[in-house]
C-alpha cells in the first residue's frame, strides 16, 4: 500500500477527461487523414499512395489499441492491488476477531493497524466521558522506551485534535504543524502521522494513531482510506469484546447466585443434620451412653469437615473462573493445580484442544469439572485423576477419569444428606446444548464425559447462557 | 504503475528523430507529386508524440519499457 493510488488511469488523466481526449483524438485523426489525402491527392491511387494511407491508418490503430491495452492493464493492476489490500485487511480483521478479551483485542487492533500500513509506531487511545485520554495502548515502542517517556498523554496537541474534532488527520511532518506541542523527553522521533477515530456502537470511544512508515514514505490518501476501513472493522471487534465481557460478567453473577443457592441448600441440610445429631448426642449423654454419643460426635465432625471442604472448593472454583480476561483453559489449569495441591490426589490435565467456548458455556464446563473432581475427592478414594480436553468435530469433549473404587450408577444409594452433584452436572451440560455421560463399575474408577458445542447453537442457547 | 514506458534517453532520441524527419521533409528537394515529404511529416508525428508523452503504444502492446524498473512492493 506504499504506492499512491488515485482516480487517474492514464498518467494524471482521469477517466472522465480521457473520454473527452478520446473524442478529440478521433477528430484529430480524421483531420490528419484528410490532410494526408489532400496532400497526396494526385498520387492517391498509386501503390505508394495506398501504402502510405494504409500506414497512416495502421499507426492510428497502434495508438488506439496501445491506449486500450494500457488502460486494461492499469485497471487489472489496480484490481489486484485492491484485492491484496482487502486480503490484508481481512487477515488483520480475522486476527482481531479471534480474540474476545477486551485488553487483547485493543492491543491486537493497534498491532494489526501498524502491520497493515507498515508503520513504525502505533497507538490507540481510549477516551473517557470528559474527552480525555483514559488509556493509551502502544505498539512499536518497547516497555523500556515507554517507561522512560513517563506518563501517557492526556490529549494535548495533535492527539487532542482528533479527540476533540473527531475526524481524520494526516500530516507529513508533525513538528511543522502549528497545533503540535512537541514530544516529551525520551520520546522516539516521529515525523508523519495518520490518525482516525474508532466509532463503536457500544460505550467504547477511541482513536487510532500511526506514525512513520517503515520505508520513510508519507502516508497516502489510500493509506488513510485503508485505516478508516480497518477502524470500522476494529470497532465491531471491540464492540464484540465489550459484549463478551458483559456476558461474562452476567454469567459470573448468575453463577454466583446459583452457587449461593446451592450452598444455602447444602448448608441448610447439613445444619438440619447437625441439629438432629446434636439432639441424639444429648439423649445419649443424658442416658450416660458415652460410646454411642462419641460415635455420633464423630459423624458430626465428619459432616462438618465435608461441608468445609465443599465450601472451600466452591470458593476456589469461583475465584479461578471469575478472572476477567483469563481464558477458560488457564482457569481450568489453575483450578486443577490448586485442587491437586489441596487434596493430595494426583491430577493431570491433558489439553489436546483449546477450551474456547461461548462465555456462559465456559463457566458451565468449569463448574462440571469442579463438581466431578469434588466427587473424586469425596467418594472415589482415588490416587489419580485425569482431566482430558479434546476436540470432537464442532464440539469440545471433556473427560474426568479417576482410578478409584467406582460404583454401579443404577444402584446409587441414598446418602445421609442429599447429593446434588450428578443431576446438577447433567443440567449444566444440557443448559449449554451439551451432553453428559457417566460411566462407572465397581473397582474400575469413574469416567465423566461431557461434550459441548464450540459455537452458540441458537438464540435460545444465548438467552439460556445468561438467564 | 507509472504511465510512462520510455526512458529519458529513449525520449530524447525520439524527439531528435521526429524533428530531423520534419526538417528533412521541408529541407530536402522533392518533386511536387512526391509522397515521401508528406510521409516524413506525418510519421514524424509518431516519435514526436511518443517522445513528448514518454509513452509508446507499441511498447505498451508488447509489454516493453525502457524505464528503470521500480523495486517491487513488499509482501504483507
Amino acid at each position: 500500500m506504499s504506492s499512491r493510488r488515485s482516480d487517474a488511469l492514464f498518467g494524471g488523466v482521469t477517466l472522465r477527461r480521457l473520454k473527452w481526449i478520446a473524442v478529440l483524438a478521433a477528430f484529430g485523426f480524421i483531420l490528419l487523414f484528410e490532410y494526408v489525402r489532400q496532400s497526396i491527392y494526385p498520387s492517391l491511387d498509386t501503390w505508394q499512395g495506398r501504402l502510405f494511407m494504409d500506414s497512416v491508418i495502421f499507426t492510428g490503430a497502434i495508438f488506439f489499441f496501445g491506449a486500450v491495452f494500457h488502460l486494461i492493464e492499469r485497471m487489472q493492476e489496480r484490481l489486484e492491488q485492491q484485492n491484496s489490500e482487502l486480503l490484508a485487511l481481512h487477515t488483520a480483521a480475522l486476527d482481531v476477531y479471534r480474540e474476545l478479551a477486551l485488553e487483547t483485542v485493543l492491543q491486537k487492533v493497534v498491532d494489526q493497524a501498524r502491520s497493515l500500513l507498515e508503520a513504525r509506531y502505533g497507538a490507540l487511545s481510549l477516551i473517557d466521558d470528559d474527552n480525555r485520554i483514559s488509556s493509551f495502548i502502544t505498539s512499536g515502542i518497547t516497555d523500556g522506551e515507554r517507561a522512560s517517556i513517563g506518563d501517557p498523554p492526556v490529549g494535548h496537541g495533535l492527539l487532542g485534535v482528533v479527540l476533540r474534532e473527531g475526524h481524520r488527520l494526516r500530516l507529513q511532518n508533525i513538528q511543522r504543524d502549528p497545533r503540535s506541542v512537541g514530544f516529551p523527553a525520551h520520546h522516539p522521533p516521529m515525523r508523519s502521522l495518520l490518525a482516525v477515530p474508532i466509532l463503536c456502537g457500544g460505550p467504547f470511544r477511541g482513536n487510532l494513531y500511526l506514525s512513520d512508515k517503515d520505508d520513510d514514505e508519507q502516508f497516502t490518501v489510500d493509506d488513510e482510506e485503508s485505516l478508516v476501513r480497518f477502524a470500522t472493522t476494529a470497532a465491531i471487534a471491540i464492540d464484540n469484546a465489550y459484549l463478551h465481557r458483559r456476558l461474562h460478567t452476567l454469567a459470573v453473577s448468575e453463577e454466583r447466585l446459583r452457587i449461593a443457592h446451592e450452598m444455602h441448600d447444602g448448608l441448610a441440610q447439613v445444619l438440619a443434620y447437625v441439629n438432629t445429631k446434636a439432639q441424639v448426642v444429648r439423649e445419649h449423654l443424658k442416658r450416660e451412653r458415652t460410646d454411642e454419643a462419641m460415635k455420633h460426635l464423630d459423624q458430626l465432625a465428619a459432616a462438618a469437615r465435608e461441608i468445609y471442604a465443599d465450601v472451600r472448593e466452591s470458593i476456589i472454583g469461583l475465584r479461578s473462573a471469575a478472572q476477567p480476561g483469563q481464558s477458560a483453559t488457564d482457569s481450568l489449569r489453575e483450578f486443577v493445580a490448586t485442587w491437586e495441591a489441596q487434596n493430595g490426589i494426583a491430577c493431570a490435565l491433558h489439553l489436546e484442544a483449546d477450551l474456547r467456548l461461548p462465555a456462559g458455556a465456559e463457566l458451565q464446563v468449569l463448574r462440571i469439572v469442579q463438581e466431578a473432581l469434588a466427587n473424586v475427592r469425596k467418594h472415589a478414594k482415588a490416587q489419580q485423576a485425569d482431566v482430558w480436553v479434546e476436540q470432537a468435530g464442532d464440539r469440545v469433549r471433556i473427560r474426568v477419569h479417576d482410578n478409584g473404587v467406582g460404583f454401579t450408577p443404577g444402584e446409587l444409594g441414598r446418602a445421609e444428606f442429599p447429593r446434588f452433584g450428578l443431576s446438577t452436572m447433567r443440567e449444566r451440560a444440557e443448559s449449554v446444548g451439551g451432553s453428559f455421560q457417566l460411566e462407572s463399575t465397581p473397582g474400575t474408577g469413574t469416567r465423566v464425559t461431557i461434550e459441548v458445542p464450540t459455537q452458540t447453537p441458537n438464540r435460545e442457547f444465548s438467552r439460556g447462557a445468561v438467564s | 504503475m507509472s504511465f510512462q514506458n520510455l526512458s529519458r534517453l529513449d525520449r530524447t532520441i525520439r524527439l531528435g528523430a521526429g524533428l530531423l524527419m520534419l526538417w528533412a521533409s521541408w529541407a530536402l528537394e522533392a518533386p511536387d507529386t512526391a509522397i515521401w515529404p508528406v510521409a516524413l511529416r506525418v510519421f514524424a508525428g509518431f516519435p514526436l508524440v511518443t517522445g513528448l508523452l514518454g509513452w509508446c503504444p507499441v511498447y505498451a502492446i508488447l509489454g516493453l519499457s525502457t524505464c528503470k524498473p521500480k523495486s517491487p512492493p513488499r509482501d504483507r
